[in-house]
């Protein structure tokens, strides 16, 4: 059992990653919160040893896992488990050793190398929230055109911070 | 791949880049990021990394026999029984050794690893986060049914099955009634080892059992009573006539004291007498010898009670001229069945592997009892030499130009130096 003072350095450390994880697992933002919080008792109640970061990191995960798992059979959506196997391959692609950082790091980089308007689009959309009719109405193209606007600034930010990550 | 397994991995991809950019952009709005300097690269720095990435690929990509090192991070397969039907629920463990870089020492960049998995509702598993390049082997169990085979991207694994021992307890007055068996093997274990009642006249049939030799643990409700070895001779495990338990007589564990009781045995299941052994058990290490029969006494920590987990981090131990290697085992219930494994001195001659000169290797050792063992050194004069464990297992020399080859051996234990060992690798 590991100690109290340890529980909370880890908990710091790791909490973002688990919840990240649980979010590509396909959990809404407040289901990520409950299971990530499960994960993490469910640290406090058994004897896990604390080696390093890395290793607590893949431990949460595949513990995390099991708990979204479980959440999951209870609702009877087998597909999951099979998404959940392609989540962890595209977690370990993507997110395998820093739990995502190195990603929001390469796409930082990215975004301040799309155009003005890319720009201004994707802040409406994810920064603001805005829906794509109200886009459309701001930058003076149709919905549809938003639409494949979106998908096109998303695919070559995708490019972007794949080729970075190879690196 | 189905085309609609290709569309959700792409699903998921950008979805990981969706959620990525609702943090990034609240974070930070885009326009600032826009104005901050970033870093470009130039481009003959580009095509010279490029350059530089292919050519490490080709190397690692390169073997010397049909042995295909594990490439995209994963393994995933399906265990099956002789028959066929999917086995779900099997422990999958793979015990890999890489070389992280194919131009750096050895010794600083070998590893040995180890991952695990479970098998789904249809007998499948995927073991992830292997390192490029890795060789190894799995192991499969459940129930006793086992199976060790070469690591590959793409299994099918197929049990053996489970092991059986079948024995008698004799006993005086009414205490039959309150007895109990059950088999320990070596090392760990997922849940609770196989039991069994013996019938009135002390009879007791046990299956489900791990290959190997072990313990036979007699108990009287939270008592042990008496334990003694069970050998395996070709496959098939034995006990060396009736076991006699007497009723008063309790070898432990007592609930009150924080003791284990422990058997040492070598990699053939004999006991091993009168054999001095190094423990680290939390935080403080001990020495302990076993009596004439190979038996042990331990005291752990006195705070922690009778019936708890205590994991035991063995040192090497010497007795006469061989050496002999444990490992971390969980004792669990105060009795212990400690499995030592007998190192040998090897030499070898090594010239050439697949037309590279060899001066430095690593060399992956894996068995079935113990954690996989990863040992580097030089070869001078195309000779090298080095310590190795007995028994059955499977060597694995990779090399700074990213050749690896595989040689299965059987070595018994000897204080004479096993020599030529490596000698087909020579070309």
């Amino acid at each position: 059992m590991i100690t109290e003072a340890r529980t909370d350095i880890i908990v710091r450390r790791h909490r973002l990653g688990v919840w990240r994880y649980l979010r590509l697992l396909g959990c809404d933002g407040p289901t990520a919160d409950d299971l990530a919080q499960e994960t993490f008792l469910a640290l406090m109640r058994t004897s896990f040893e604390d080696r390093d970061p890395r290793a607590t990191a893949a431990w949460l995960r595949r513990k995390a896992r099991f708990i979204f798992l479980e959440h999951i059979r209870k609702n009877r959506r087998r597909r999951e488990t099979r998404l959940a196997d392609m989540t962890d391959a595209v977690w370990d692609e993507y997110a395998g050793d820093d739990g995502g950082e190195g990603y929001r790091h390469a796409l930082r980089e990215c975004l301040a190398l799309l155009p003005p308007r890319s720009r201004q689009v994707i802040e409406f959309r994810y920064g603001g929230g805005v829906g794509r009719d109200e886009i459309a109405e701001r930058i003076g193209l149709k919905p549809n055109g938003v639409k494949t606007l979106l998908q096109r600034i998303r695919a070559k930010l995708r490019q972007c911070v794949e080729g970075k990550l190879r690196r | 791949m189905s085309s609609s397994d290709d569309q959700d991995r792409e699903r998921i991809r950008d979805r990981f880049l969706e959620i990525a950019l609702e943090e990034v952009v609240k974070d930070a709005p885009v326009q600032e990021l826009a104005a901050r300097d970033v870093r470009r690269v130039p481009r003959w720095a580009i095509l010279a990394a490029a350059g530089l990435l292919v050519l490490a690929v080709v190397v690692l990509w390169e073997t010397d026999d049909e042995l295909t090192p594990l490439m995209g991070g994963r393994v995933t397969g399906v265990v099956l029984t002789r028959t066929g039907d999917p086995v779900p629920g099997a422990e999958v463990r793979i015990e890999i050794g890489y070389v992280e870089h194919a131009f750096s020492d050895l010794r600083h960049w070998a590893s040995a690893a180890r991952r695990s998995a479970e098998t789904d509702g249809d007998g499948r598993f995927l073991l992830e986060s292997i390192p490029e390049a890795a060789v190894g082997m799995v192991f499969v169990e459940h129930e006793g049914a086992f199976a060790r085979v070469p690591a590959e991207i793409e299994m099918e694994i197929v049990l053996a099955p489970a092991g059986s021992l079948e024995g008698r307890l004799v006993a005086t007055g009414d205490l039959m009634s309150q007895l109990e068996v059950e088999f320990r093997g070596h090392g760990r274990r997922r849940g609770p080892w196989p039991t069994a009642r013996p019938d009135p006249d002390g009879c007791f049939e046990l299956h489900g059992l791990p290959p190997g030799p072990g313990l036979l643990v007699v108990r009287r409700g939270t008592w042990t009573q008496r334990s003694v070895p069970v050998v395996e001779v070709d496959g098939e495990k034995r006990l060396e006539g009736p076991v006699r338990v007497e009723d008063g007589i309790v070898v432990g564990p007592d609930p009150l004291a924080a003791a284990t009781w422990g058997l040492l045995l070598d990699e053939s299941g004999a006991p091993m007498s009168d054999t001095m052994l190094g423990f680290a058990l939390w935080n403080h290490g001990s020495r302990i010898a076993s009596n004439s029969e190979g038996g042990l006494t331990f005291f752990g920590s006195p705070i922690k009670p009778a019936g708890s987990r205590v994991l035991l981090r063995l040192a090497c131990i010497s007795k006469g001229p061989w050496s002999y290697s444990g490992e971390l085992l969980a004792v669990e219930d105060r009795t212990a069945v400690i499995g030592l494994t007998r190192m040998r001195h090897m030499r070898g001659e090594v010239r050439q592997i697949g037309g590279e000169s060899i001066r430095e290797y690593a060399l992956l050792y894996v068995t079935d009892r113990a954690p996989p063992r990863l040992y580097t050194g030089h070869v001078l004069d195309g000779r090298f030499t080095t310590w190795i464990p007995t028994g059955r297992g499977t060597a694995f020399v990779l090399t700074p130009g990213g050749h690896i080859h595989r040689v299965e051996m059987d070595i018994t234990p000897s204080d004479e130096p096993l020599d030529r060992l490596f000698e087909v690798l020579s070309r």
